[in-house]
């Protein structure tokens, strides 16, 4: 179904107390409808329902820990590990990696960078592979466990139907996931980070590789220390010298130094020098340092 | 003002008489989606290759919705595409034909259930749309009247939908359970919650422009809430 611009979305919170109460007696009517389906006729089937929901919040967050696994197993950095929508419940930290358990588990996010270029392709499949590849193998043992005749047949045993809708759980995860496509704008599934990975450039990668070291002179320039964000951005430039966004953080840095001038000019050079695919990425970041100047007091 | 940024305006950022000419056009999207989709259901209802259809995706449920979802997903994503008209026509074309061949088992479960009950089966897709109009209006007024932003819905929105899709699956897998009146009346409660959400999202986050877009999220919640106020008419004495 359709989902406006993130961008220009209003953050969808319930910020005053009627709209509270509201989402409240809305999500109480339809939580409730859904219960009395459920448990009008208790039998194994039924609740084979709540089952499945168990399991696909359980399979929700072995699926991220798998892509973590997998990912420091290649040798690239975790960062961050997100299970959930809505309110956060716990944050803490596992071997080094911040992890952010949230109230409703259906989603997750693994934030990963590599630290090298060595097959960075492969490995990018391996991690995204990862996910779904513990769910099916889940629903594969299960089905060993049970047999395939016992999995797909109606059962009068609770413990079955628990098994069954777990094995559902998994193989519906796994099955959406590795469909190929973009939920929204910068979000693929796993399937399409699949298909993806082989035609992915060394630059995208080298990127990625950047990202902890532009962070940090971001962090500097906002806490106002722009001689130690161009010492991070020089030494950045000297990896990767045609990084836009190492050269846009150069020049803020110069700006808050005072040669705003001279940082135009040096950034319009390097805007006329990029690729015709990134001309337009340029314009856009030279017209945002236009911007940062004339923003200046 | 350029060209694109203007076309990229949303519609809380627009004009007064932009906002209303706006808003104009989505109805009137809406009402030919819907005009064209009862012209399809009835074509298809009385014709033998729909009665066929009908009977042969009734036994593959599965490969219907996996194909329904999959139309769905490309609809919007077409009818999003400002600056291709086609391409957004396209996809509202898509849509209505996607929900009109969705409808055709349900459609000849009703009039078997009509004939059982010695009822016509006009009488009672009749209170079904008459049903499904007057929430729709009554909601759609409300969200237009009193200028309430409800996207705040669209969390709870998201989580209750996701419950129900796992439902439909289990019961889909575990042949022995039917959904029945409780999770229809479920399923017409959270459609009327995306029909405020929707409203009220249109008149602000909406760019201007996007009116097929639009019409393609208010029909594909007015056409799944005519779905189960119609399971719900006809499981009714």
């Amino acid at each position: 179904m359709f989902s406006p611009d993130k961008d220009n979305a209003k953050e969808q919170k319930a910020e005053t107390s009627g709209e509270r109460v509201f989402i409240t007696i809305f999500t109480g009517i339809v939580c409730g409808l859904l219960a009395l389906e459920i448990f009008q006729d208790v039998t194994p089937s039924r609740l084979a329902m709540v089952w499945f929901f168990l399991a696909y919040f359980a399979l929700t967050a072995l699926h991220e820990i798998a892509h973590a696994l997998v990912a420091r197993l290649v040798g690239w950095a975790v960062v961050g590990l997100k299970v959930g929508i809505g309110p956060i419940i716990t944050r803490s930290v596992w071997f080094g990696v911040p992890v952010e358990w949230r109230l409703f588990p259906i989603v997750g996010l693994v934030e990963v960078l590599p630290k090298n270029l060595q097959s960075p392709r492969l490995k990018n499949a391996c991690i995204y592979a990862a996910g779904p590849g513990v769910e099916l193998l889940i629903a594969g043992l299960l089905t060993a466990y049970l047999g395939w005749d016992t999995m797909l047949s109606p059962t009068d045993s609770y413990v079955v139907a628990g098994l069954q809708a777990t094995a559902l759980a998994a193989v519906f995860g796994a099955g959406f996931n590795l469909i190929p496509f973009s939920p929204q704008p910068g979000v693929v599934t796993d399937g399409l980070g699949i298909c993806l990975s082989p035609f992915l450039t060394d630059e995208h990668f080298k990127r990625l590789m950047a990202q902890p070291a532009l962070d940090q002179g971001r962090r500097l320039l906002e806490m106002g220390d722009p001689k130690g964000a161009k010492t991070i951005f020089n030494d950045l430039l000297i990896h990767c010298p045609m990084l836009l966004e190492a050269h846009m953080g150069l020049a803020r840095a110069q700006v808050d130094l005072g040669h705003a001038e001279y940082a135009l000019m040096e950034f319009r050079n390097v805007v006329q020098a990029l690729p015709d695919s990134e001309q337009e990425r340029g314009q856009i970041a030279l017209q945002q340092l236009r911007d940062y100047i004339k923003d200046k007091p | 003002m350029s060209y694109v940024s203007y076309q990229t305006r949303m519609a809380a950022q627009a004009t007064v008489n932009e906002r209303v000419e706006f808003l104009k056009k989505v109805y009137l999207h809406l009402g030919g989606a819907i005009l064209g989709w009862i012209a399809l259901m009835t074509v298809l209802y009385n014709s033998s290759f729909g009665q066929n259809l009908a009977f042969s995706l009734a036994k593959n449920w599965i490969v219907l919705m996996i194909a329904f979802m999959a139309a769905g997903h490309f609809a919007s994503k077409w009818a999003f595409q400002m600056g291709n008209p086609t391409k957004q026509y396209l996809g509202l074309g898509l849509y209505v034909v996607a929900q009109a061949v969705i409808f055709m088992p349900l459609l000849m479960y009703v009039k078997a259930i009509a004939a059982s009950k010695g009822v016509a089966v006009t009488n009672m897709i009749g209170s079904a749309g008459i049903i499904t109009g007057v929430t729709f209006g009554g909601l759609t007024l409300t969200a237009l009247v009193s200028k309430k932003d409800f996207s705040f819905l669209g969390r709870a929105l998201q989580l209750l939908s996701f419950a129900a899709l796992g439902m439909i699956i289990v019961s889909w897998v575990f042949s022995g359970v039917q959904l029945g009146d409780f999770f229809a009346m479920a399923m017409v409660v959270l459609m009327g919650g995306y029909v405020l959400y929707y409203t009220s999202t249109i008149m602000r986050q909406f760019p201007i422009g996007s009116h097929v877009a639009a019409s393609l999220a208010l029909f594909s919640t007015i056409a799944t809430m005519f779905y189960y106020v119609l399971m719900l008419v006809s499981s009714r004495d």
